[in-house]
């Protein structure tokens, strides 16, 4: 009896501890958590399958000379499974994800669809000036009232783009924003209306690195061509509960960075407030909630 | 034995303590969106990065009048190419995944001597949209495999003077449609 009542603690002191540490499964290189939750049989089936072929894929295609990417990181041997995983859902923790992964050109959606045309022919008679991109571009969460949360996107120098673009990232609060078709806000709704001028005064907005230069991605991939970019909401005590949207736009770079800027790069240097998406590059869609 | 025990459900209460937590919490993120807001606009000429005898090309544009009175002036790449007939000052490729309505502006009002129009053909854009601070349409619901957009400009000038050399800023936008 005496050695069941010890077994039986010892077992569930471990699995404990495994629940907490989150070591209950094996994973890729990534130290990003994957989630375990189950979804839908048909679409885990699809997610599987998705995998099992990524796992046939461990380099690079030569669809494009090597010479573009050799300023990144090596591109790792997992990077199509842990793309699946994040294109699914699966890992949402970008502030652990590695810049070996989202370094590579390939992280970004299109990138074979739109980029590989773009960047095997570039035109022989332009050249790109100015051009952002972010992604993941919208994101849905849930902060309580006085509480704080943390929220990670990747922005780049787009395909062709060969300045020096100094980026300044600053807060806007679209009057109406509509969320994505196939998906919805957590209280069911699919577009969220508010008062900029009264809502700017409901949070605080922290955002790191700002400003910042975005190094050109072409002809050769830089390692300061795509940055990784930590947003900290504040929602504060008095904000009612409700849908709204943090979003962040470019906005102009600070006097000094501009000068700093211009005498390194000279002619290569350009404002990426110059060109500009009205919509803001990155949606924060935020149900806020009351106090626990 | 007991002592022993106690010790030991109490050990398992406190590493339980951070499960519950991380289960009450509502401070998280519930899903990220595949989405990408990008676009590329490029200008005419080969490449910023070839400074040579004859210039260093910029991200800038300009238009330039040699006697103060002059219309349909082009646009060009300071210190680059020029707009023609063939070649729009700028062209934009949507390499995102959500359509967007592109437009451009100024930040702020040209001299009264000058009237800066643009079009999305060349043959309209000395008569096209007059471009001030108010946003100029360039293409609405341009989506991600459409074709590149091209964008013409030109200006008028009418008895302008040395004093009237300005500079403004462009800018380019597009709002998600």
């Amino acid at each position: 009896m005496k050695l069941i009542t010890k077994t039986t603690i010892a077992i569930i002191m471990i699995a404990s501890m495994l629940i907490i540490c989150g070591c209950g499964s094996s994973k890729p290189g990534t130290v990003a958590p994957i989630k375990e939750k189950s979804y839908d049989p048909a679409l885990e089936a699809r997610i599987a399958q998705a995998m099992a072929n990524d796992s046939t894929k461990s380099d690079r295609p030569d669809n494009l000379p090597p010479d573009m990417f050799k300023r990144l990181p090596e591109f790792p041997k997992d990077f199509y499974q842990i793309r699946t995983l994040v294109r699914t859902g699966r890992i949402t923790d970008f502030a652990n994800l590695e810049e070996r992964y989202w370094m590579q050109p390939e992280f970004f959606p299109n990138f074979e669809e739109i980029g590989v045309p773009l960047l095997s022919h570039p035109p022989e008679n332009r050249w790109g000036a100015y051009g952002i991109a972010v992604y993941p571009a919208d994101m849905v969460s849930t902060i309580e009232q006085g509480k704080s949360l943390d929220t990670y996107f990747f922005i780049k120098s787009n395909y062709l783009v060969e300045t020096y673009q100094g980026v300044n990232l600053i807060p806007i609060y679209p009057s109406h924003t509509a969320i994505q078709s196939g998906f919805e806000l957590p209280d069911g709704s699919k577009e969220v209306k508010q008062n900029s001028s009264i809502v700017k005064d409901y949070f605080d907005v922290k955002v790191e690195p700002n400003p910042f230069i975005l190094e050109p991605n072409f002809p050769i991939y830089n390692i300061n061509g795509t940055r990784k970019i930590k947003m900290t909401i504040t929602v504060k005590e008095n904000t009612p509960p409700g849908e709204y949207v943090v979003g962040l736009d470019t906005g102009t770079v600070p006097e000094s960075y501009e000068q700093q800027w211009l005498k390194a790069y000279l002619n290569l240097y350009t404002s990426g407030g110059m060109t500009k998406i009205e919509r803001p590059y990155y949606q924060a869609f935020v149900q806020v909630v009351e106090r626990q | 034995m007991k002592r022993k025990t106690t010790i030991a459900l109490v050990a398992i209460a406190l590493l339980l303590v951070p499960v519950v937590w991380a289960l009450s919490t509502t401070t998280q993120v519930h899903f990220v969106i595949n989405s990408v807001a990008a676009y590329t606009l490029t200008l005419p000429g080969t490449s910023a990065t070839n400074a040579n005898g004859t210039g260093a090309p910029t991200a800038d544009i300009e238009f330039t009048s040699a006697t103060g009175t002059d219309t349909n002036i082009e646009a060009h790449v300071v210190s680059g190419n020029w707009q023609n007939s063939t070649t729009p000052i700028f062209l934009f490729d949507n390499t995102g995944t959500v359509n967007l309505n592109i437009s451009v502006v100024l930040n702020a009002t040209t001299r009264p001597c000058i009237n800066f129009t643009g079009d999305t053909t060349y043959a309209s854009a000395g008569n096209g949209t007059v471009i001030g601070t108010g946003a100029v349409t360039v293409i609405n619901n341009f989506g991600p495999s459409d074709t590149a957009q091209s964008w013409y400009m030109q200006a008028d000038f009418s008895a302008c003077n040395t004093g009237d050399n300005s500079v403004r800023q462009l800018t380019s936008s597009g709002v998600q449609s």
